[in-house]
């Protein structure tokens, strides 16, 4: 049997606003397994996007802990997780989030000038990941001149660029249209299988729920359903 | 200018200027270590170019400021200083007899000139002894019936001009040098303002009145007022003539009254050259050439007695223990080890010789109740000095340099303010740009960076802001600073003392540059390390700008933190070496030496992890109260506080106090928060309590405490801490209670029931963005604040205008005449004249004599006799002057009138000036040590006083030694009283003390007149100058001191006001800056507005309210706060000086506030529209 890379355990968040607190997180505990592609879903602000942020490091959480590959989140610090975040862990966000001020290129080399490579194996694998998501011919265009697709697949080679265990990905086909919206979850799927990679994707979409290995399911911060492979 | 705030500008300019290398170098080696953060900040800057010019524009105006404050410094350095070195020419050391004109005979004999030649035989450093006549003395040009009165008469030795030539030829000659060696007796060089004054021209006769009547001398040239021909001070009116012809008219055959001495340096301007060190020691090496030794022995044997050292050295312990007192310029301290030598060595000698020296030794002496020694004391310093030596040229440098850098410090002071609101705006406009990139700095977060590679990229983008910013602040800080020295130019352009030139050195520039890259590059540090803390996920989804803390590590991790900074160097020497290895070329190796730099940035980072550590448990608050308690008890005056501990410093009890109620605050907030209250009424109560706090105890008069606290000293420092705290409590206490204004605002402008949803907008968006609105707030009320204080103050000086009998007593005309040409009796003058003024023009004549004494008061602690000056007057002044007295011993009279009549009547009764008995310099100049003042008469307690015993004697070395003169002082005079001679220490009384201070006649010097017709003044001053040309009278209407007095401050105000306004424009620039931001990023909301039915005109109007809302809020503050600072400094003033009023001119405040809100209200409209022009469809597609 596989190992656990992501487990949770007894994970709560609570926001507090002035007069409000809503439960975001309720003792969650969830397990993904090294090379599964799970698929977080349910209606708006049932809790699907602070999982992802909590379980990622993104956020903190008040109680539980989550541990990556064994290691606690909580006991790392600030720069220690973010270097932990540079090496072992991918991003691609609804909105591509790409810097408007680099190109292609630069912005997936990116992450691994901040983990430590040399400016021509950043440059030699960047080119390599772009190649990969089908963008070999867009190398240095700026992120305004790409389309949505387009600028998506950078965002997706980016969260590859450092061969990460995993990749994070919060709604990645929400503002495309669904012939675009396929095809990078076709990609997704397939880096997943070449590469063995875990993928944790947040969506309210069952089509691409479906393609995913399996479904986790939430509602009022509680998992519900944690799917079956 | 040399100084700054005590630093030599050399060094404040090296030392910006390193600092400014450092940053920049740092800046290289970090970028090059990680280039992608630099092509990451590089790219921005080009993004959007508006905004670039903005931020630049932002970040310039700070070291504008600086720059036009030493540009204006320089400025008026060099007006005095270049009219103080032309008036000297070649003359550094002046030599001249130590005995005054009004004791005795001040001329020196052809025997002390060869003396001073055969001390200075050989002496390479002189290139010239000169020996010469200067006097004033009335000259006509009869052709004319021009008079200058009071022209500057020059007679030389043309045998002995080398070193003293460089007179410069007028237009009328060519450029050309002349050769004034050639004059012959009948001739006369005359300078041009006395050819302008007189109508001269060459070949016309030069009349002079001497008091053997008049002689005619021929113009031969007419030269530029330099050197020799440069005139006074006071008169530049100048000729020159052969040293002969000035003998036979003053009757002093083969005598010199000045031996002018030139030593070689390089030339400082055209023509006089100049050498500090060479100029110093010939002056020495003249003093003690001078000295006479056999006095010198005496004194020596004197002072070695143990009696005597032994006072000397109680004295100086006495010195040290106190610490308020700093400053002691007599040579006692040189003195004392001197003493054990065997012989009188050169420092003993220069340092007896000293005058402020010997009054503080026989103050000493005095103490011992020794008759014998004192009179021993003192007839050995009589005899001492030979011949005073006067380094006269380093004295004036220096003199223009005090002056100079005065106002400077003056600009810095009220310049700060706008200083501080230029780096606030910088610290917004960074926290705005970082607003717009919250999404990028988000997913920057999530992909790995850490959060000092943030702070780095936002440092790199804003070092080359500040650069840019630096560049362009400088050029703009010299264009105002030309343009603001106009104001000046032109309100000086009548006067012949000063000429005013625009003149700024490189230095300055060096200082404003760096300076102003300094500040913003800490300024632009501090902001990136303020926006690089940020919540990445709120970040990602760009939702606020406001910043989320972090959580706090605990203990541990903090000290972790500490250790691995410090040895934070070996890792990174690692990392680097690293690199290294990696080959990545030569250029990181260059930057791997300089990464050594990084020790400064280090030891700072290390503190600042060491108050990290601390700092979660200052929050609670606790620790804050005890180390502001002892601030607070260190700061106090030693005598309230504990003994011995106390520095008697009101900006440290100010601190500490500060510290105490933020303690407080806090403490309160814990409670709160055990107590179970909601956090948002926790934050409320214990913030206000802070801002409240703070505000009371910086509203408070500058005394008020100070029975409790003792006497404190603050200086400028103190006014800028308590104006920037004041006005940071009163915005912390607004923005914590933001709904509360919300409430008052919308029931005021919300009546207008169309306007409601306008007004709701734009009084919910200010204050949903506190830091913003906060920070825009704190910069517009304190740019009015300080424009507010400034627009009080001015009004403070117009007394003058207002009263001016308080300054002239009643008196319209003052005139002085030469003093070997003393007038018998002016009316007979008056009735003997052409005919132009008869006696029944006049309803009151007055005479009056002036000499410098030394006064002692009786019974007084110091025993020590100080430098005063008698005003000796007939009966006529005494009874007819109408100045008001402030204290007066009513045993003698009632009224002022009565003192003055007793005064008329009994010589032995004097009236002293208003500064006498002033204790400290409060707003003024510090206190002279030497000069004379009286104890016991509290100058804030007016009325009734207690006559005071005072003894006078003429200067060591002058008239006879045992003349000891009594008087009573029965009344104190109206500190604005005679305030146009510079009364500082003067003592009126009746004249027949004159006969009793100096064996020789004291001629009346002075004249006042009262006319029939007081609006004939000026016409009168004018013809009494030619009726008594005979006796060199120059007079002067007291209208026209008053009107000049007038121009001049009124162009040093708007000169300073003008400078001031450089600040309303950063405050101005805020405002614009934040309407830019909010209409880019309120995009959407814009268009949903306009899509739910607002119209263009509204959304335009609700821009343009919000920045009004900030401004008149702003607005009402800094008026508030600004009144309420100048009437503590008021209250102040009025302590030292009577009658001064307080009036708010409510028209100049008007103006500028008008002014400021029309200025705010024209940068918001440009944002404002184009937010109306925003079309719903397309705002709403970005989604």
């Amino acid at each position: 049997m596989t190992r656990a890379i992501i487990k949770s355990e007894s994970v709560s968040k609570t926001y507090r606003s002035k007069d409000i607190t809503v439960n975001a997180l309720v003792d969650v505990s969830i397990e993904v397994e090294e090379g599964e592609m799970i698929a977080v879903m349910g209606p708006s602000g049932s809790g699907k996007t602070t999982l992802l942020n909590c379980l990622s490091g993104l956020d903190s959480i008040d109680s539980g802990n989550v541990s990556i590959n064994g290691q606690s989140l909580s006991e790392l610090s600030d720069d220690a997780l973010s270097g932990y975040r540079a090496k072992n862990m991918g991003f691609v966000f609804q909105v591509y989030n790409l810097l408007p001020v680099l190109t292609a290129v630069e912005n997936v080399e990116l992450p691994l000038i901040l983990a430590g490579s040399s400016q021509r194996d950043a440059t030699k694998s960047a080119e390599e990941k772009l190649e990969m998501v089908g963008l070999g011919d867009r190398l240095s265009h700026l992120p305004s001149e790409l389309s949505g697709g387009q600028q998506q697949r950078v965002a997706i080679a980016r969260a590859l660029a450092n061969d990460p265990a995993i990749v994070w990905a919060d709604e990645p086909t929400g503002n495309l249209d669904s012939s675009n919206a396929s095809e990078i979850m076709q990609l997704l799927k397939r880096l997943n299988k070449e590469s063995q990679q875990t993928f944790v994707l947040v969506t309210h979409s069952e089509e691409i729920g479906m393609l995913t290995d399996r479904i986790m399911r939430m509602s009022d911060g509680v998992i519900v359903d944690k799917g079956t492979g | 200018m040399e100084k700054l705030f005590g630093i030599e500008m050399d060094v404040l300019a090296i030392a910006l200027f390193s600092g400014m290398l450092v940053i920049i170098l740092v800046t290289i080696f970090l970028a090059a270590r990680n280039r992608v953060l630099i092509k990451l900040a590089l790219r921005n800057i080009p993004r959007r170019k508006a905004q670039t010019l903005l931020i630049i524009t932002g970040l310039m105006l700070s070291t504008t400021i600086i720059m036009a404050a030493l540009a204006i410094g320089d400025s008026i350095n060099s007006g005095i200083r270049l009219g103080a070195l032309y008036s000297l020419g070649g003359t550094d050391v002046r030599l001249s007899s130590p005995v005054f004109s009004r004791f005795g005979d001040n001329y020196l004999d052809e025997t002390v000139v060869d003396e001073v030649r055969s001390a200075l035989q050989g002496d390479t450093r002189v290139d010239g002894i000169l020996p010469l006549i200067r006097e004033k003395m009335p000259v006509i040009n009869e052709t004319s019936g021009k008079t200058v009165s009071d022209a500057v008469i020059v007679g030389a030795d043309l045998n002995s001009m080398n070193g003293f030539t460089d007179v410069l030829g007028t237009e009328e000659n060519g450029p050309i040098k002349i050769d004034i060696r050639n004059l012959q007796e009948g001739e006369t060089v005359i300078n041009k303002p006395l050819s302008d004054k007189l109508d001269l021209r060459i070949d016309d006769l030069l009349t002079l009145v001497s008091a053997t009547g008049r002689t005619q001398h021929k113009v031969v040239a007419i030269v530029d007022p330099v050197g020799l021909i440069g005139g006074t001070e006071s008169s530049r009116s100048s000729a020159l003539f052969p040293v002969k012809t000035v003998q036979r008219l003053f009757n002093r055959d083969a005598k010199y009254n000045i031996i002018e001495v030139s030593v070689t340096g390089d030339y400082v301007v055209e023509g006089v050259t100049y050498d500090e060190i060479k100029s110093e020691e010939v002056a020495k090496k003249l003093s003690l050439a001078f000295i006479n030794n056999q006095a010198v022995n005496e004194l020596f044997n004197l002072l070695k007695t143990p009696k005597v050292v032994k006072a000397i050295k109680s004295e100086l312990t006495e010195r040290e223990n106190d610490s308020s007192n700093p400053i002691f310029s007599d040579k006692l301290a040189d003195l004392l080890p001197e003493l054990d030598k065997d012989l009188p060595s050169d420092e003993l000698k220069m340092a007896i010789a000293d005058s402020l020296t010997q009054a503080k030794i026989l103050g000493l002496i005095e103490k011992l109740e020794d008759e014998n020694l004192t009179q021993s004391l003192f007839f050995a310093m009589s005899e001492l000095v030979e011949l005073n030596v006067d380094s006269i040229k380093t004295r004036s440098l220096e003199f223009a340099e005090i002056i100079s850098s005065g106002i400077v410090l003056f600009f810095t002071i009220f310049g700060s303010f706008s200083i501080i609101v230029g780096l606030m705006l910088i610290f917004l406009v960074f926290v705005m740009l970082a607003a717009s990139r919250t999404t990028e700095m988000g997913i920057l977060r999530a992909i790995g960076t850490k959060r000092r590679h943030l702070v780095q990229m936002f440092t790199y983008e804003g070092l080359l802001y500040s650069l840019g910013a630096s560049i362009a602040g400088t050029v703009l800080g010299l264009l105002a600073s030309v343009l603001l020295m106009q104001l000046m130019i032109r309100g000086f352009a009548d006067e012949d003392e000063i000429t005013f030139y625009y003149s700024v050195t490189f230095q300055s520039i060096i200082i404003a540059f760096s300076a102003g890259f300094v500040l913003t590059a800490l300024t632009v540090t501090i902001s990136a390390y303020r926006v690089s803390k940020l919540n990445i996920v709120v970040a990602i989804r760009g939702l606020s700008e406001e910043f989320v803390t972090d959580e706090i590590p605990n203990a541990k991790q903090r000290a972790m933190t500490i250790l691995k900074w410090i040895f934070g160097p070996f890792t990174f020497a690692y990392e680097t070496w690293f690199i290294w290895r990696s080959g990545q070329g030569i250029l990181i190796r260059v930057l791997t030496i300089m990464g050594l730099l990084l020790i400064f940035p280090w030891l700072l980072i290390i503190i600042w992890k060491i108050f990290k550590f601390f700092q979660p448990w200052l929050l609670t608050g606790w620790p804050l109260l005890p180390i502001g308690l002892i601030m607070t008890v260190y700061g106090l005056d030693p005598e309230k506080g504990i003994k011995g501990f106390g520095l008697g410093n009101a900006a440290l009890v100010s601190v500490g106090i500060s510290f105490v109620i933020v303690s407080l605050g806090l403490i309160i907030r814990s409670f709160l928060a055990r107590r179970g209250y909601r956090g948002e009424l926790q934050r409320r109560v214990s913030m206000t309590f802070i801002g409240l706090g703070m505000l009371t105890f910086y509203a408070l008069p500058f005394d008020a405490l100070e029975d409790i606290t003792g006497e404190l000293d603050g200086g400028p420092e103190m006014f800028v801490l308590s104006g920037v705290s004041l006005v940071a409590a009163s915005v912390w206490v607004i923005m914590h209670n933001a709904d509360v204004i919300v409430w008052i605002i919308s029931k005021l402008i919300g009546r207008w029931g169309g306007l409601r949803p306008v007004v709701k907008l734009a009084i919910a968006y200010p204050m949903a963005a506190r830091l913003r609105t906060g920070l825009t707030l704190a910069m517009f009320s304190l740019v009015i604040f300080t424009m507010m204080i400034f627009a009080i103050l001015i009004n403070l000086g117009n007394v003058l205008v207002d009263e001016p009998d308080r300054a002239s007593g009643g008196f319209d005309i003052r005139a002085t005449i030469r003093p070997e040409l003393p007038i018998d009796d002016p009316y007979e003058v008056l009735a003997l004249g052409t005919g132009k003024l008869s006696t029944t023009d006049f309803k009151v004549i007055t005479s009056q004599a002036r000499v410098r004494v030394e006064v002692r008061q009786d019974g007084g602690e110091e025993m020590q006799y100080k430098s005063a000056r008698i005003r000796a007057s007939d009966e006529s002044w005494l009874q007819n002057n109408t100045y008001q007295l402030t204290h007066w011993d009513s045993e003698y009279g009632g009224t002022s009138a009565e003192i003055w009549e007793a005064v008329a009547t009994n010589p032995e009764l004097a009236v002293v000036a208003g500064n006498i008995i002033s204790t400290d310099g409060g707003f003024g100049p510090p206190v002279d040590p030497s000069s004379f003042k009286i104890e016991g008469i509290d100058p804030a307690e007016k009325g009734q006083m207690k006559s005071v015993s005072i003894t006078l004697r003429p200067p060591i070395g002058q008239g006879s030694l045992d003349t000891a003169v009594k008087r009573k002082v029965i009344g104190v005079l109206d500190s604005f009283a005679d305030s146009f001679e510079n009364s500082g220490n003067d003592i009126y009384m009746h004249h027949s003390v004159l006969q009793q201070v100096s064996d020789k006649f004291v001629p009346f010097t002075e004249y006042k007149f009262k006319l029939s017709d007081p609006l004939r003044a000026d016409e009168i001053a004018l013809l009494l100058d030619t009726v008594f040309i005979e006796h060199g009278m120059k007079s002067r209407s007291i209208k026209s001191y008053i009107d000049e007095n007038q121009t001049q401050s009124n162009a040093f105000n708007q000169l300073f006001q003008g400078f001031m306004g450089l600040g309303l424009l950063v405050g101005v620039a805020s405002i614009g800056v934040i309407a830019f931001r909010a209409v880019v990023e309120r995009r959407q909301s814009i268009g949903m507005m306009r899509a739910i039915g607002f119209k263009e005109r509204m959304v335009q109007l609700q821009f343009l309210m919000e920045s009004g809302i900030v401004a008149v809020l702003g607005s009402v503050l800094g008026i508030g706060l600004g009144t309420l600072i100048a009437w503590n400094i008021f209250k102040t003033i009025s302590q030292e000086s009577e009658g001064v009023t307080f009036a708010i001119p409510w028209g100049n405040v008007g103006m500028v506030v008008l002014v400021t809100l029309i200025f705010s209200l024209v940068t918001t409209f440009l944002p404002a529209r184009q937010a109306s022009k925003v079309s719903p469809s397309e705002a709403l597609r970005y989604e």
